[in-house]
């Protein structure tokens, strides 16, 4: 029989592992952000299975290290020297970035955790004559991301699918990723044109991983099919 | 006879305590999502026979045994999803290349808004860097970016054996 001293020694056991409670002290104040690059990655997966090498790139030499914004900033911000991604597919260049700030067609600008914009437009918001925040109308997909411990905030999911809402009818993919998950989100994003809900996507559920990396694939495909 | 010499009431506590000794601040994040509750739907029972009895959605507190599941979940997002997603992202990262620009040996080339670009390090681990002190912050202190590291898959391992012995210890359907 399981005492209560067997279980405050599983209890410490848990806590003072080197991935216990010193694990969430490393990890609390980036822990959004180490979820926005877990996301970026699935970007990264979903290209290099397309048959595609991404490449690392950055506003100002090479990405050593690859640095991801720690809040929302503009594409063409050179405060440090922040990374994205850049692939050709079918001749169509395609950027991946996180944390940058869109132009949605009312004029109000937002941030997009994740996003996959056309490279033209990118580089156009970059050059030096030109400097802007890109417009909805390069916005090929984009993802809100949020790690969560308990519940996922319904709010979240209001807030982005109004932000969704600003960034026109051009843009082919956008979804709520989390690793959490909240029962009402889910009928909440069924209306056609709603973000999908990429709710548990974590490493712990390989089928989630793929449904994201899967809807990726799918819509460069077919944008850049001939 | 049930299984555990104590019941949920109990280990809650105990857990909550060794979680607020250890880092108020986790135990504040886990007793959040304690507290955030939970919906049901509730039935409204009808004496008239010919009406449908009424459902309506409630919002009621976890039970003990849920909310021992529920701070587990919580400190596994902590102590084994994120060392995950920095691992995911690592691996990802490491099949990616770097664009690197012209002034440095060239060796293939690819066309980009610099020009010619050299492309290093496939296949190779890539420093990540999560940026602290934000562009728009006016103080600053402490260390500017922190790098995402990747975790031993042994430790990853030993830390679901930990939570997975524990769950079966805060299961009460047995008892």
């Amino acid at each position: 029989m399981a005492t209560l001293a067997d279980l405050e020694s599983a209890i410490d056991v848990l806590l003072n592992h080197p991935l216990g409670v010193s694990q969430y002290q490393l990890v609390r104040s980036i822990e959004e952000k180490a979820y926005e690059a877990y996301v970026f990655g699935l970007c990264l997966r979903a290209v290099r299975e397309l048959g595609v090498t991404p490449i690392l790139r950055s506003i100002s030499g090479p990405p050593i290290p690859f640095v991801f914004r720690g809040a929302p900033g503009q594409i063409h911000s050179r405060s440090r020297n922040y990374g994205y991604a850049e692939f050709t597919l079918n001749g169509q260049d395609f950027e991946i970035h996180a944390g940058v700030e869109f132009r949605g067609t009312s004029g109000m600008t937002h941030e997009l955790d994740v996003c996959i914009i056309r490279g033209l437009d990118a580089r156009a918001c970059r050059n030096p004559q030109s400097l802007d925040d890109p417009h909805a109308a390069g916005l090929v997909g984009g993802w809100e991301c949020k790690f969560y411990a308990g519940n996922l905030q319904k709010v979240l999911g209001r807030a982005f699918v109004g932000l969704i809402d600003d960034m026109g009818s051009n843009v082919r993919l956008t979804g709520l990723c989390s690793n959490s998950h909240h029962p009402q989100l889910r009928d909440y994003f069924q209306p056609q044109r709603r973000p999908y809900p990429h709710l548990r996507l974590t490493p712990l559920d390989s089928s989630n991983e793929n449904i994201f990396v899967n809807q990726i694939k799918g819509e460069l495909k077919k944008m850049t099919a001939a | 006879m049930g299984i555990h010499a104590y019941n949920s009431e109990q280990a809650l506590e105990l857990l909550i305590k060794k979680l607020t000794d250890a880092d108020a601040t986790l135990a504040d994040v886990v007793q959040a999502a304690i507290d955030a509750g939970k919906d049901v739907s509730e039935v409204e029972p009808t004496t008239n026979r010919r009406k449908k009895a009424r459902r309506y959605r409630k919002t009621v507190p976890f039970s003990r045994e849920e909310a021992l599941r529920i701070a587990l979940d919580a400190l596994q997002a902590y102590f084994i999803e994120q060392p995950l997603f920095a691992g995911a992202a690592a691996d990802s990262f490491a099949e990616a290349a770097i664009g690197v620009p012209p002034q440095r040996v060239y060796s293939y080339r690819v066309v980009g808004d610099a020009g010619s670009l050299t492309l290093e390090g496939k296949g190779v681990d890539k420093d990540v860097e999560i940026e602290v002190q934000t562009e728009t912050q006016l103080s600053r202190t402490g260390v500017e970016t922190i790098p995402l590291k990747r975790t031993s898959q042994e430790q990853i391992n030993e830390q679901r054996h930990h939570v997975a012995i524990l769950r079966d210890m805060i299961d009460f359907s047995a008892d």
